[in-house]
């Protein structure tokens, strides 16, 4: 080995050199070309903040990015705050987003949007596919580290690990997509800037929407909670602890047809019991709907969808929340 | 494991690491372990089957090489005949017992017998043509004292099952590997780097040209009667160059590959769209099973040297069974015999041709007239590569009708839709990049026919030049190669012979 070194030196650092500038070359292909979202916007952002920059860090799926306004955060506590949240993330996904996070920002608070615990959000052992974009985007968006090949060894079946670390594969498609480039192009020049992790939709819920859950049947069957959620839900309760990390459990809002079309007595218990048993804080905003000032008007004004909240709702939201927590620590 | 798979990408950098890093009398048999592997990520049950292959040639090469040192003329016959016996009995049963009783059963019914057969639904081993074609000629040659019986087993087992060039060629001669497999090959870094440039190059012609006209050929040839004469004949066309690349470029990763672990590949294909006739075409079209059937089945048979009529009709057996070699079905024996027809038909009228060019007074040595017999060469190696890539006999008959019949010379010159090619599957801007990669590709070509140096030219050019043309290489593949999720995993077309 020391003789090949030695008869060979230059090229080998040659060698070297040649393969980190396609190492480079190759990121800036997927820059170009990944189909992005605002998963990847999110997650582009996110590490363009200033270390030590953000002190309350929101994760979750559409819920948590739906129903927290930093501004008013802000506001209330005098805090930076972040959203780290994406479409449908897990506790698993949620889990290494905050080991991540953490090698950037050290938040004295970290919120969880208590619905990423829902079963429906288990990609790889559940029903949905192995090959999800929102999964991908979480993962891709992440910088390649231990923490994102752990995130992909937990969540992807081993034929699929190459799939998952190699997104060129996947993107290298787009070189004809003109508006993707162009998009991507904008985001890294401009749109950065102005990106913000928070995006409720401005819209009211339609009469369309309203209708799923008007006079739908009750259904007794309690939701579940997978064991995978549950394992990463106590991992992350035990890293909160260990970075010295206030952890709070919230379960924002849902439409009030919705909720009483499940047995969501049933399912929050089951929340609360696993918040009781790591010593955490659980707020269910679906227990406060006066508190919060959602009264029956307000579910056509305040919501786009039975699960998401608009600007609206989500200001009244994030001011009850904050109001809740922090008041009740002082 | 395809070349083109993520699997082979962290193969090969494993295998060469640890061929260079373990001591040099071991390197063979990791070399055979990795062989083995190789081969049963396919299937491990085929191991059993290439491990019987190499058992029977082996034990016979020795049986046979004993006898040829003691003089037994009569018993060394036996042991051949029992070689070939196993070789072409293994052949026959994985690939041509089905096609055998369905010509038997179409051929009574068309007396009105109807026989009813065993069905056999056997899969075939991947490479089987290749190495019990490789396993015959080391017996051929060992029989016909060119070279001494290999007493190494594993030695032995290598040379069948050399990962490189296992499942699809080239077909190596025991005269060319064998001696390689017992030679020390030091760690260079100039052949890696060839090596890796020849590998690149074949995944630029597998990824980028020939998957991309699969998706155009395989549409047409799919839905034939939806499309007009010109499409169909430019699907063709394309087909060549799908083909071409497809095998050429499994054979450029194959060399390459062996190039880097220190071996050197028969080379496979010398720009054979560049042939002035069919018999040039076939000296540089798939050399190691040319030169195979030259050397074990047309010189036999008396080659050239028996008189004209037996000349033409060892002509059209071998190049029958070569068709045959290639598949099981009659449009591949059509195939293996167009191309024999094109030579013979070529030979008949030599002198008649000879004398209408001198009374027409038509140059023969300008460029004009080299590219006028290329044109038609290649015209006539396609007519005949319809029939290899059509489904079967019926479908190519009536392709050809179609394209005599159905022309659509005016939706194929249609300004806003040129070939007609937004209707078969291939987008335009996809179409672009094939028409550049394929002038890159015939230029390339051109250069190798005039025995250029490529290699040495860019080798002696500046380093940022250098690496220009490898990160273009490189981003040509990962770009615009026709691969990844959205895509099945293209395997080779030379696998399924």
């Amino acid at each position: 080995m020391k003789k090949l070194w030695t008869q060979h030196k230059k090229s080998w650092l040659g060698i070297f050199l040649f393969l980190l500038i396609l190492i480079v070359l190759l990121q800036r292909a997927v820059w170009l070309l990944y189909p992005s979202n605002d998963i990847t916007y999110t997650w582009k952002h996110f590490y363009t903040l200033e270390r030590g920059e953000t002190e309350i860090l929101i994760v979750g799926n559409s819920h948590a990015y739906a129903s927290f306004n930093p501004d008013i955060i802000s506001e209330m506590t005098g805090k930076s705050s972040y959203i780290l949240a994406s479409n449908t993330q897990n506790t698993v996904q949620t889990y290494f987003n905050v080991k991540e996070a953490l090698h950037y920002q050290h938040p004295d608070t970290i919120i969880l949007e208590a619905f990423a615990l829902d079963e429906n959000n288990n990609w790889r052992y559940g029903e949905t596919f192995d090959k999800d974009w929102k999964k991908e985007s979480n993962i891709d968006g992440m910088r390649f580290g231990i923490c994102k090949l752990e995130a992909v060894k937990e969540q992807y079946l081993p034929q699929n690990w190459a799939y998952a670390l190699l997104p060129i594969a996947r993107c290298h498609g787009n070189w004809a997509s003109v508006e993707t480039i162009l998009a991507n192009m904008f985001f890294m020049l401009e749109g950065n800037k102005q990106y913000t992790p928070f995006h409720p939709s401005e819209t009211k819920m339609s009469d369309e929407i309203k209708a799923q859950y008007d006079g739908a049947e009750y259904n007794p069957v309690a939701k579940t909670i997978s064991e995978t959620n549950i394992n990463h839900f106590h991992k992350l309760a035990q890293l909160c602890r260990e970075e010295n990390i206030t952890l709070y459990l919230v379960m924002a809002p849902m439409y009030d047809g919705y909720i009483r079309s499940i047995n969501y007595d049933g399912y929050t218990d089951k929340i609360a019991e696993l918040a009781q048993s790591e010593g955490l804080r659980y707020l269910d905003c679906n227990k406060y709907y006066d508190e919060i000032g959602l009264t029956a008007q307000d579910f056509e004004d305040l919501y786009t969808s039975y699960h998401h909240l608009n600007k609206d709702g989500a200001d009244k939201v994030t001011r009850f929340v904050f109001a809740a927590l922090y008041d009740n620590d002082r | 494991m395809l070349f083109n798979s993520t699997g082979f990408l962290i193969f090969f950098p494993i295998v060469v690491l640890c061929y260079f890093l373990i001591p040099r009398k071991y390197r063979y048999l990791w070399l055979l372990a990795a062989s083995y592997y190789f081969y049963a990520s396919w299937n491990p049950a085929y191991l059993l089957l290439i491990f019987a292959t190499t058992a029977v040639s082996w034990a016979g090469g020795l049986l046979i090489d004993r006898d040829n040192r003691r003089g037994k003329v009569h018993s060394r016959k036996w042991y051949l005949a029992l070689c070939v016996i196993w070789n072409l009995g293994v052949l026959f049963f994985f690939k041509y017992i089905a096609f055998i009783i369905n010509a038997f059963t179409d051929g009574m019914a068309l007396f009105g017998v109807s026989v009813s057969m065993p069905v056999y639904d056997v899969v075939l081993p991947v490479g089987i043509s290749f190495y019990t074609f490789q396993a015959l000629g080391y017996v051929f040659d060992v029989y016909r004292k060119d070279i001494p019986a290999e007493k190494n087993f594993l030695r032995y087992a290598l040379f069948i099952s050399f990962f490189p060039q296992l499942v699809a060629g080239p077909i190596e001669r025991s005269k060319n590997l064998m001696h390689q497999l017992k030679e020390e090959h030091c760690f260079d870094l100039e052949r890696i780097k060839s090596g890796l440039l020849l590998m690149g190059w074949g995944f630029f012609q597998k990824l980028v040209i020939a998957d991309r006209i699969a998706i155009l050929v395989t549409e047409v040839y799919d839905n034939y009667p939806s499309y007009s004469g010109l499409q169909i004949c430019l699907a063709t066309v394309l087909f060549a160059f799908q083909i071409y690349c497809d095998f050429g470029g499994y054979s450029d990763i194959a060399v390459g590959a062996a190039r880097v672990l220190g071996f050197n590949l028969t080379k496979n294909f010398k720009s054979p769209y560049y042939a002035t006739s069919v018999s040039e075409f076939w000296r540089s079209w798939h050399i190691s099973l040319t030169t195979w059937f030259r050397d074990y089945i047309y010189i036999p048979l008396g080659g050239n040297r028996c008189g004209r009529w037996k000349k033409y009709r060892n002509i059209l057996i071998t190049f029958s069974l070569s068709g045959l070699w290639h598949g099981a079905g009659w449009n591949y024996v059509i195939w293996g015999l167009l191309n024999g027809l094109y030579q013979v038909v070529g030979d008949m009228t030599k002198a008649f041709r000879g004398k209408l060019k001198e009374t027409l007074n038509i140059r023969t040595d300008c460029g004009s007239y080299r590219l006028l017999q290329r044109v038609i060469t290649f015209a006539f190696v396609d007519i005949a590569w319809l029939f290899f890539r059509a489904d079967n006999m019926t479908a190519a008959c009536r392709m050809l009708r179609q394209s005599v019949t159905n022309i659509g010379l005016l939706t194929f010159f249609d300004p806003n839709n040129i070939f007609g090619i937004n209707t078969m599957a291939l987008p335009q801007k996809d179409f672009l990049v094939l028409l550049v990669s394929l002038i890159v590709l015939m230029l390339v070509d051109y250069w190798k026919k005039q025995k250029a140096d490529i290699r040495g030219i860019l080798e002696r050019q500046n380093v940022w030049f250098r690496w220009l043309v490898y990160y273009g290489l490189i981003f040509a593949i990962v770009i615009f190669g026709v691969y990844g999720p959205e895509y099945d995993a293209s395997t080779f077309i030379y696998f399924q012979f």
